[in-house]
């Protein structure tokens, strides 16, 4: 299945992208395994808190993704 | 006449009409950080016709704000931003009432500043006072319109919107992360004004209860795409305990010893929405000069308390604040919810100021 993540703020400047598709060979995928290979990839992820959209609804819960899913991770901004 | 001259292009929306435009004239609005989110709210607001605006910041000018905070000018430099703005505001027009605090909002001064009014808006630049404008939002359920900033990408929403969703329920507290703010990162001019006139237009729909208002949903905007992304929350029971939870502490610290320092106590004594009662006798000095200082001797005040309605804010002072602080426990006994007395009285005050 394929995936889009949505990167946003701090996040998107760690990730050097706004936007970026996954290709999974697995059907069973939760957002947690999404965001174990995340951290993997992008180290810096550790030190940012973030919310968690699927289908521009966020959620604190794990959930399991469907091909197509489109995610994003939401960090707080500070700036005024 | 001259309001109906003044509001006339957007009275004559059928959604607005003078009715509308009466809601807004009797509005009271807070405005915390007057800096770039809140010196477009502060403009448009002003312009619309808001009746009453708040406006609490500590900071003073800086060249470094001049590409981005159009309430401000060169001349402006050096001068606190609550005063600068008020002198802007007063030009743009004159109607309006501005209260100013020149202090940063803190766990202190949030529960006594944010009395009085209806909606709050979030223009400040850092994490810890967002939650702190939450949790009274929460407790004392008033809507809290946020914005932030970052680089080019700004959020926006109301929190806390007739019991809705809040702060807390998008970003539940976290420890030790740091999140960058203007001064490190570096900002776009353009970037918060779009910010502030969206928080605007949400006071506005709240004020005059039209369209939908930004609540359960987080937009997000990026200038250099031009996107906006619309995500939506929903209320966490957990959070909105929290907030409630310290909100209402921040209350009761701010009220426990029902005190006021000599710092705020000038402030409100420019604030219409404050009473303040002079409970000393008629030969004590020095006089104070304002409109909603009125004078009633500790002696008479038992026989007027039935003259006050037992929420409205009212600040008692004497000369030491020995008789102030019995008279409030006067106002306490009878009902009172909303009474504080200045610390250490009037002497303690440095008058020069007046």
């Amino acid at each position: 299945m394929t995936i889009t993540i949505k990167y946003f703020g701090l996040i998107a400047d760690i990730t050097n992208a706004s936007e970026e598709l996954f290709n999974l060979e697995k059907s069973d995928f939760t957002t947690t395994d999404l965001m174990q290979q995340l951290h993997e990839k992008y180290t810096g992820l550790q030190n940012v808190s973030f919310a968690i959209a699927v289908n521009k609804s966020i959620t604190a819960s794990e959930i399991n993704l469907k091909n197509n899913d489109t995610i994003a991770l939401l960090p707080p901004f500070a700036g005024g | 006449m001259e309001h109906s001259k003044r509001y006339a292009r957007q009275m004559a929306l059928p959604e607005i009409g003078s009715l509308g435009q009466q809601k807004i004239l009797n509005a009271k609005v807070l405005v915390i950080g007057a800096g770039g989110l809140g010196c477009p709210v502060l403009q448009m607001l002003a312009a619309s016709g808001v009746g009453t605006l708040g406006i609490v910041d500590g900071d003073v000018v800086d060249i470094t704000n001049l590409h981005r905070q159009l309430l401000y000018t060169t001349d402006d430099c050096g001068t606190k931003k609550v005063d600068a703005a008020a002198n802007a505001i007063h030009k743009i027009n004159s109607d309006v009432k501005v209260n100013v605090y020149p202090e940063f909002i803190s766990e202190n001064n949030i529960a006594t500043i944010v009395k009085g009014y209806e909606i709050l808006l979030d223009c400040t630049d850092t994490i810890a006072t967002r939650y702190l404008i939450n949790d009274i939002s929460v407790h004392l359920g008033k809507p809290m319109i946020y914005a932030s900033i970052h680089k080019f990408e700004g959020q926006i929403s109301v929190f806390n919107y007739q019991n809705g969703p809040t702060y807390r329920c998008l970003f539940p507290e976290k420890n030790s992360y740091e999140v960058p703010n203007c001064v490190t990162t570096g900002v776009l001019g353009v970037l918060p004004n779009t910010l502030g006139m969206l928080q605007a237009t949400e006071a506005l729909k709240i004020i005059l209860e039209i369209g939908e208002v930004l609540s359960g949903k987080l937009l997000i905007y990026n200038a250099l795409n031009l996107s906006f992304n619309e995500l939506e929350f929903s209320l966490n029971e957990e959070q909105i305990h929290i907030g409630t939870k310290k909100g209402k502490q921040l209350e009761s610290s701010n009220m426990q010893n029902h005190e006021v320092s000599k710092e705020l106590f000038l402030d409100f004594c420019s604030n219409e929405n404050y009473t303040i009662i002079d409970l000393r006798e008629v030969h004590e000095i020095p006089k104070l000069d304002y409109k909603n200082i009125i004078n009633i001797s500790f002696l008479e005040i038992e026989n007027h308390l039935s003259n006050f309605n037992k929420d409205q804010p009212i600040i008692l002072f004497c000369q030491s604040g020995i008789r102030s602080k019995k008279a409030v426990d006067l106002f306490l006994e009878n009902g009172f919810t909303n009474i504080t007395h200045l610390q250490k009285g009037i002497q303690n005050v440095q008058l020069e100021v007046i």
